[in-house]
């Protein structure tokens, strides 16, 4: 962290490790028979070809979608009452194992009953990307909250303030950060939900053609979605960091 | 119930007079919160008019009647291999990757963006793919679930190792110690701490690993018996699968919850 490197043995080792993995895959794809282990040779052309016959974007619009509507909700929600539980202290006694409980629960699992409960629709997928988000929200903002500095807030009540200043002046600043990461672990976790609900759940949305090529055995194929999530999990993350660093540069990076 | 008496008693003026040690008191409202969830689900069922809607006390008899055919047993238990030989392979290899990020810098500078970037990814869409690769049988949810947890596990591996004090490096170092020592009596007991954080933040993404793959191959396994009995309207038997899980999953994250405190509250002793 401390010494600065050269920039060139930086790329040149990542660069170089990039580069033996893919010949060593390409290799042995090959070797194994193509068109059962995808080689990466394979799984460009098959990108190029679902670019250009429009089939990758028709599938991955409804997924943005679903992904955003159930992102906002999530937070729309999940925002307002993890303030709330860690302002105070009963609602946050109360609330502690249910969230927890939700929590640790593999979300996924409840997938195949949602949909039958709510059909095979958008309603459904947008409700499981809801579920995945709101509570690494919500525990992250409570923990914002519980973790303002006890003093500055008896400091600000004895010199009078009311309610809505605390909120303005000590309690939103100082959990801001905390709220940020949730958003962050909030995204992969919407991903997550987006794909799996999209695994069941009709026929739109990248998971559907990741399940469609597969059933096909056409590898290649299936993996190019993969690698369109990769690239939107890492762009999403990388850019809420950034935003992290702007919003709130006094936050350190080390936690949760 | 009893946190509203308390509530009562002290907004009627005797604030700070009578009032139960707030250790109690926390329990009382923490145990209440438990409840009042089984509460809230069993009302919602009786007013609702969907027979899709089932109560906890119905899911309570459909455990019975899986417990008495043998079927959960068979389908747990099944979840469970995959879930714990995964976990031990995925949680091995993401130690020492960890470990050698955490420790050498030019490991670190090469796979820490790609570790970072999978770790940032939904690895469940790669399950299909796998799963055409490896096979309906247990090696690839074996695979699918080690696969998960090698990244929590080897991210916060790498933290702790380099979270260990630069003093105590150096000691070791002008004492001559060989690398292997140093390792055994510094490197490691101070990462460990964080290498169980690892392993806490793994058992959900674990967990989530089994169910899905287990819903893709549908032969065998907790998430298939959630997958077949919902497909057959079975509501209250297919949320028994999804309790166990909520339990197994509880459990292990709060046991592991608490070998962390424990080692953090023994570090902070010393």
């Amino acid at each position: 962290m401390d010494r600065a490197e050269d920039p060139r043995l930086v790329w040149g080792l990542r660069i170089g490790f990039a580069l033996v993995v893919l010949a060593v895959w390409q290799v042995t794809a090959v070797r194994l028979g193509e068109n059962f282990f995808a080689a990466p040779g394979a799984i460009v052309s098959s990108a190029v070809a679902l670019l250009r016959s429009g089939e990758l974007m028709h599938y991955f619009v409804p997924t943005l979608e679903v992904l955003a509507w159930g992102f906002l909700l999530g937070l729309a929600v999940g925002i307002p009452i993890g303030l709330a539980i860690g302002r105070w202290r009963r609602l946050y006694w109360v609330s502690e194992g249910p969230i927890n409980l939700f929590y640790t629960t593999p979300l996924a699992a409840v997938i195949p009953i949602i949909l039958v409960i709510l059909g095979f629709g958008t309603t459904t997928k947008v409700f499981v990307v809801f579920a995945f988000v709101v509570f690494s929200v919500l525990i992250n903002s409570a923990a914002g909250v519980r973790n303002v500095d006890g003093d500055l807030l008896e400091l600000a009540r004895s010199y009078g303030s009311s309610e809505p200043m605390l909120w303005r002046e000590i309690l939103i600043p100082s959990a801001l950060p905390f709220v940020l990461v949730g958003i962050r672990i909030g995204i992969g976790r919407a991903l997550i939900g987006a794909v799996v609900a999209e695994f069941y759940a009709g026929i739109s949305g990248v998971g559907y053609l990741i399940i469609y090529y597969s059933n096909r055995f056409d590898v290649a194929s299936a993996l190019v979605p993969v690698g369109m999530l990769i690239a939107l999990g890492v762009g999403s993350t990388a850019g809420l960091k950034r935003l992290q660093e702007w919003l709130t540069p006094w936050a350190s990076e080390a936690r949760v | 119930m009893v946190g509203v008496a308390t509530d009562e008693r002290s907004a009627t003026g005797g604030r700070r007079a009578v009032r139960l040690p707030s250790r109690v008191e926390e329990r009382l409202w923490w145990a209440s919160g438990l409840v009042l969830v089984v509460v809230v689900w069993q009302v919602y069922a009786m007013l609702s008019t969907s027979s899709l809607i089932v109560g906890p006390w119905e899911v309570v008899e459909a455990t019975g009647d899986l417990i008495a055919s043998g079927e959960l047993w068979e389908y747990a238990q099944s979840s469970a291999l995959s879930f714990a030989i995964g976990m031990l392979i995925g949680s091995v290899s993401g130690l020492v990757i960890g470990l050698l990020v955490g420790r050498f810098r030019l490991v670190e500078i090469t796979l820490d963006p790609y570790i970072s970037a999978l770790y940032a990814t939904p690895l469940v869409a790669i399950i299909p793919v796998l799963i055409v690769l490896l096979g309906f049988g247990p090696l690839s949810k074996i695979v699918i679930v080690s696969i998960f947890v090698f990244f929590p596990v080897a991210i916060n591996t790498a933290a702790g190792v380099k979270e260990v004090p630069r003093d105590l490096l150096e000691l070791a170092d002008s004492f001559c110690s060989r690398e292997m020592l140093t390792w055994r009596d510094v490197v490691v007991p101070s990462a460990l701490p964080f290498i169980v954080t690892g392993l806490r933040l793994s058992v959900g993404r674990g967990l989530i690993g089994v169910v899905v793959a287990e819903f893709e191959t549908a032969v065998t396994g907790l998430g298939y018996l959630i997958l077949s009995k919902s497909r057959r309207f079975l509501m209250a038997e297919s949320l028994v699968p999804v309790v166990v899980l909520m339990i197994a999953g509880f459990v292990l994250y709060s046991l592991l919850k608490r070998v962390e405190d424990g080692m953090l509250e023994r570090r902070r002793g010393l």
